[in-house]
This record gives C-alpha cells, structure tokens and sequence, in this order.
C-alpha cells in the first residue's frame, strides 16, 4: 500500500522527467482520478479524455507541485477535478445542458461502503450537515459540478446576491466549524 | 453586496482572503479575478496556505467517489501523447510468433491484456525508447526452467530490433516478493532484465546495446527477490529458474 510520502516522492521525481516513477503514479492513483472525473463527466468516454488530460498536466506541472502547498493526493484530485470540471462547464456553453439534467439527478453520493476512510471526511460531512441542507448542496454543487453562483442562485432559485451571500456565510461557518 | 465582485474592503480582511481562497479553489472566480488571485499566489505565501488548506478541505468531497477501473487504451493514448516515438506495443503476440513457439512445444501461451499496458515498462526502467520489434520470427529463444517445474517462462529475442520478449508460463511470485530476471553473460555479474509485474503475462523488453551484444549463448535466470526487486542490483535470493538462449537453427 503506497503511502502519501509515496505519492509525494514519486510526484517529485516525475518531476525530474523519470517515466518510470510517471507510470507508477499512474498505476497508484489512475482509478481514483478516474472515479472522479467520471463521476463530475458522467460520460466514460469524456471522462477518459479528462484523465488524459489529467496526467498531461501531472507530467508537465509535477514540478510545480511542492510549490502550492497542497497534500499529494489533494494535488492530483484537484487537477483531476479542475480539468473534468472545465470540460462539464464547456459543454454547458454549447447548451448541452439537456443530457446533464438527467445528469443531475443521479448525482447522489456513490456508494458509501467503498468509501476510502477519511477522517477529513468525516470532519467535513460533520461540518456540512452543520449547515441547512440547501446550503450544503450548493457547496457540493459548486465542487462537483462547477457551477457558478449564477447557475446556483438558478438552481436554487434565489436572486444571485442572495446566493452568493448564503455561499459565502456556509464557507465561513464551515472553516470555523472545521477549525474547532 | 454588489453584483459586481466586492472589493476587498467588503468584507474584513482575514475574511476577505479567506473567502477568495475558498472560491478560487471552487472556481466561483471569474477568469479575471482568478488571474489576479493567481498572481498574489505566486509571491504571498499565507494566501498560498489558506488555499491549500481549503484544498485539502474540500478534496474531502470526493473521499465517497469510488475508484474507477480504467481501460488500457487510456494509458496507451496517453504514452503515444507524452512520448510520441516511445511505442507502446499493445495488442497480442503476433501470430506467428505464437505458433512459432507452439511449434517448439512450449504449450499455450499466456496473453494477458494487463501485460499489454506495462509494455513499456521495463525499457523505461533503462531509459531508452521502445523501437519497432519484429517478433514474428525470433532468431533467439531460451527456455527458462524445467518442464515440470514450478517457475517457468520462454524468451525470444530479436536482434534487429534488440527486444527480448518474456513469457510467464508458470509460476508466481511468493506473498509479498517479487520475480526478478536476470541476464548472465560468460563470467560477468547477472544484469537485472526486468522485475516481472505479477499481474503481468508478457512482456517486450528493449536492451541496451551493451546487454543485446551478450544475449546469445547467456543464461537468463529467475530469482526470488523482496517486492519490487533487489535492493542491491545484484540477485539476492534463490534461483527459481534458468535457461540457455540459443539461436534458431535454420
């Protein structure tokens, strides 16, 4: 079981151009960077596309890694992340909107059992169901599926101050929350 | 609050970087405010921290997102994208080759698909790239251990393109230890060939033109080996199996 100092030194040697510690990131975290970009895609062919993307920007930015600060696996799911996300938002500008609202409603959580435990997790949903459902949802809404507080305040049907001022209170009460 | 996104001055100071962090790692910014959040990025680190932290809070999201078994294909586009003359030689061994080997009564051949995808592997272990292999008509072989034993694999070995294609035809390595093959040559130390993946079938290994010089008349051996291989270049454990390269006649 690769542990994160491993993700890390491999992340740093990738870094030096080494294939080899390229391929066993790959091998290591591809499944769960893959998970992620199917589940904000929902399509396995784009999702494919992304994780290709994905590990583009792995390959060309490990060097800029250590630089953000960010823990080894936050790094990777954020650019997995990101680049599904920027793929999902510019299939909304072409207006294909209609797939996604099928999309949306099976947008539940995925199977807790598989589940990796997490006790940021646990930290996190704690501090999420500390605020009103709808608010939480917006929150996950907003990382999962990249929309913008134009699209929340539409999907919640509240004026676009509204929600950005209920956003902008959830986080701060979440970073308090997760701070305690 | 204003439509248009609040200068700092909206909100107290703490709060202010705090929240812009929070929505640039949720890409609520608009592209310009992303730029310019970016670029106090680059030369303040206390905001370089509050946005790892909201990173590392956020990621948390995805912690109930099961892993995804991704296809081979995705690895092989992605090797022909960031390498574009390293081939990664996917598919399965070529025909003749298999009767070829059939014919020498070396039995049925395993032909895994995850073998497929680790190809490349070993050549990138060395450092050199992947050339086009003919491996239809080797003009080496070499079975390594005996019929009834319990390690076995074949070799074949072509010189034009100095690719050594492994097989695995029996056995495995013990929990939590690996296979590792070596290349000994006359009186010279054995040279590790390759640390067999376990889930690994076949694999096609280039050689360095030093090690492909001495490939006729060696002795490929396995040895079992801690997991991932020996830690001292050198085998270090039992030998499992051996074999004899030598040439095709005819």
């Amino acid at each position: 079981m690769a542990t994160l100092e491993d993700i890390e030194e491999l992340i740093g040697q990738v870094a030096e151009g080494d294939r080899a510690a390229f391929q066993r990131l790959y091998a290591l975290t591809s499944a769960k960077l893959f998970g992620v970009s199917l589940r904000i895609l929902r399509r396995r062919a784009e999702a494919e596309e992304a994780l290709q993307d994905s590990f583009v920007k792995i390959w060309r930015h490990a060097d800029r890694y250590r630089a953000t600060g960010y823990s080894p696996m936050t790094w990777l799911i954020t650019i997995a992340r990101n680049t599904a996300i920027d793929r999902l938002r510019a299939r909304r500008a072409r207006g294909e909107d209609l797939s996604e609202a099928e999309d949306l409603a099976s947008s539940a959580p995925g199977p807790e059992a598989q589940a990796i435990a997490s006790d940021e997790r646990a930290r996190l949903t704690a501090c999420l169901e500390e605020l009103e459902p709808d608010r939480a949802e917006a929150v996950r809404g907003a990382y999962l599926m990249g929309h913008s507080y134009k699209e929340l305040a539409e999907a919640h049907e509240v004026p676009l101050n509204t929600m950005r001022t209920w956003l902008r209170r959830s986080l701060l009460k979440l970073k308090e929350c997760l701070g305690r | 609050m204003s439509d248009t996104p609040p200068p700092p001055s909206d909100d107290t100071p703490p709060d202010s970087d705090l929240l812009r962090a929070a929505e640039y790692v949720l890409g609520l910014l608009e592209p310009a405010e992303a730029e310019t959040f970016e670029a106090r990025l680059a030369t303040d680190p206390a905001l370089r921290a509050l946005t790892a932290a909201w990173a590392d809070d956020l990621v948390a999201i995805t912690d109930t997102i099961p892993e995804a078994q991704v296809p081979d294909h995705v690895w092989q586009a992605l090797q022909a994208r960031l390498w574009p003359k390293a081939r990664a030689e996917g598919g399965a061994i070529p025909r003749s080759w298999r009767g070829f080997l059939a014919s020498l009564g070396l039995g049925e051949l395993v032909i895994g698909t995850v073998a497929a995808a680790l190809l490349a592997f070993v050549a990138w272990e060395f450092g050199w790239m992947q050339p086009d292999p003919d491996l239809a008509a080797p003009e080496y072989v070499a079975e390594i251990g005996e019929v009834t034993g319990p390690v076995r694999f074949a070799a074949g070995y072509d010189a034009d393109s100095a690719t050594l294609a492994l097989e695995r035809l029996a056995g495995t390595a013990a929990a939590g230890r690996s296979l590792e093959l070596w290349l000994i040559a006359g009186d010279a130390a054995p040279v590790s060939v390759a640390v067999w993946p376990e889930e690994a079938g076949r694999q096609e290994i280039v050689l360095p033109a030093g090690l492909a010089a001495r490939v006729p008349e060696a002795v490929l051996a396995v040895s079992d080996e801690p997991a991932g291989g020996s830690p001292t270049g050198a085998p270090t454990g039992a030998v499992l199996a051996t074999g004899t390269v030598r040439a095709v006649a005819g």
